[in-house]
């Protein structure tokens, strides 16, 4: 599995989150209580974008319909969504930040 | 002590309450019994991606620890037939019995309703299970002019999907304009008009008086004289509970009642000891609406399952007073309504206008904040079922929200 750098990681800094588009695939890297993780940015339910959504300890919400899910493996833990989010490893290299697809 | 649970109803919110009971700490024997052959699915795909993007069945299903548990036992493609009382006991289609049972949740849902003509027609659909869903994807595949009788939540999203497959689509309503019940006819009107630029026509004001054909359909003839040709004909008109099966059997002494649903107090208690019962086949009591609503919404079923069970385990429940949450995807349209719309309240329109795709519609009567209205508007809109739960002033919510 490749390493890709992520543009405009200032972000991360800035927001706690960055979005990006790699290799087709829409990604959100964001730090949470614990640490740096990097999902999928659609919600598995029905595709809403996760990128602006309330993050709570170490889930996030997709407040379309209410799904939640725990960014450190992805797992659904609650609401309508089923499937997991696809998580990514990631990490700061030399002040860069790399995702793993 | 409560030991042995007996849930009727293997969809939903069947699944919802063998979870919650779990997370309160029952640890005895669940036996869930469903008449669908199929493992606990999720319906609101089925009129949705599972028609436009064909999604796998597999897809459907819901992902959950209670499968893999020997402590719950699924018995699967088993209609239950009648519930006795004292003792508790379930009857099953094959004539087996569930006897000395602690406590019954009945959580069979609705069924579509059907109109009274067009029997044994071929080429006439309703979409309330996944046997329904598999039969109409097939039909639509060999068909190119679908009418939609009936401009309701599910109506719509199949003119939709359908729309979005390439078919030609034709909805028909008594009611002026689609979702009225849900949206008022202003929001109603703005989702008609989305669909009207991709091509959807409508025949609104003007019900259905008969279908045309010999063994397939060919056409739905309108109470105007108007003749529509069709290949194929969905009927969407809403949806009755499940509870035909209660009422003629076996709950002679209970004091059950059912009236629009099996009705329950605002914990789901039927007033008959050890039967519950939730989700679409239910209606509750509810604190501060009169009414009490019977509620046909996904969010209302799940919450609902965390209340009978807390009222199983615990033997007592805070009541349940929810304000409805509802959602609907048509086209790339994200809607989701809380509280309600009604006509003649008052409506102010913020974070976005009526010709964007996001904006936040809030509702008004008598001074108070009722319901709310967001097109891709989520965060905002869970605020307002906040603010509606308070009894937020509608003046202050107007300053507050939009
Ligand atoms: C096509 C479609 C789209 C929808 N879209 C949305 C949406 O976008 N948003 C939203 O909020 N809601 C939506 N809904 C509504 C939502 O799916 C329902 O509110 C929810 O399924 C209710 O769950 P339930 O378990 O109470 O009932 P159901 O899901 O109807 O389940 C009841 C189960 O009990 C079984 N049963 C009935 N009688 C018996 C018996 N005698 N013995 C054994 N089993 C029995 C039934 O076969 C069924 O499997 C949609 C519904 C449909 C049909
Ligand atoms: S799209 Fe995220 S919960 Fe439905």
């Amino acid at each position: 599995m490749p390493w890709y750098r992520v543009p405009q990681c200032d972000a991360l800094a800035a927001n706690g989150r960055v979005t990006a588009e790699i290799g087709g695939r829409e990604i959100l890297v964001c730090r949470i209580d614990a640490g740096l993780v990097a999902v999928a940015n659609r919600c598995t339910h029905s595709a809403w974008p996760l990128s602006s959504e309330p993050i709570e300890g170490n889930e996030i919400v997709c407040t379309l319909h209410g799904a939640r899910f725990d960014l450190r493996d992805g797992c659904p833990t609650a609401g309508p969504a089923s499937r997991p989010l696809a998580t990514y490893p990631v990490e700061f290299r030399d002040g860069e930040l790399y995702v793993s697809l | 002590m409560v030991d042995r649970i007996g849930v009727v109803g293997a969809s939903l919110a069947g699944l919802r309450t063998v979870q919650a009971l779990r997370r309160e700490g029952h640890a005895g024997r669940i036996i869930v019994v469903g008449d669908e052959p199929e493992p606990p699915y999720d319906r609101p795909p089925l009129s949705k991606q599972f028609l436009v993007e064909d999604w796998e069945e597999e897809r459907l299903r819901f992902a959950h620890a209670a499968e893999a548990d020997p402590a719950t036992e699924w018995r699967l493609g088993q209609p239950v037939t009648s519930l006795e009382t004292g003792p508790l006991g379930l009857e099953l289609e094959d004539g087996s019995r569930l006897r000395d049972l602690d406590a019954v949740v009945i959580a069979t849902g609705a069924r579509a309703r059907r109109l009274p003509f067009g029997r044994g027609l071929e080429g006439i659909h309703t979409l309330r299970s996944l046997a329904d869903a598999r039969a109409l994807r097939v039909d639509l595949a060999s068909s190119r002019r679908v009418v939609v009788v009936g401009a309701g939540f599910i109506g719509m999203e199949i003119a939709a999907s359908c729309r979005q497959k390439g078919l030609e689509v034709t909805v028909v309503d008594p009611l002026p304009a689609p979702l009225v019940r849900g949206l008022g006819p202003i929001l109603g009107e703005r989702v008609a008009k989305r669909h009207r630029e991709a091509g959807v026509a409508f025949h609104l004001g003007v019900g259905v008086e008969d279908f045309e054909g010999d063994a397939r359909v060919v056409g739905v003839r309108l109470a105007d004289g108007t003749n529509l040709p069709a290949d194929l004909v969905v009927v969407g008109i809403g949806a009755v509970p499940a509870t035909d099966w209660l009422a003629t059997n076996g709950i002679e002494g209970a004091r059950i009642e059912i009236d629009n649903g099996i009705r329950c107090d605002a914990t789901g208690f039927t007033g008959c000891a050890g039967i519950f019962a939730l989700g679409d086949c239910a209606r509750w009591d509810h604190p501060r609406d009169p009414a009490n609503p019977r509620f046909e919404h996904w969010t209302n079923a799940v919450e609902q399952a965390d209340v009978v069970a807390q009222r199983i385990v615990k033997g007592e429940a805070p009541d349940f007073a929810p304000v409805p949450y509802v959602w609907t995807d048509q086209f790339e349209l994200r809607i989701a309504i809380v509280g309600e719309v009604r006509e003649g309240d008052e409506m102010r329109v913020g974070l976005g206008s009526l010709e964007d795709d996001r904006f936040l519609a809030l509702f008004g009567r008598e001074g108070r904040l009722t319901g709310a209205v967001g097109f891709k508007r989520p965060r905002q809109l869970n605020a307002c079922r906040k603010r509606i739960a308070e009894g937020m002033g509608f003046g202050e919510a107007v300053e507050a929200l939009l």
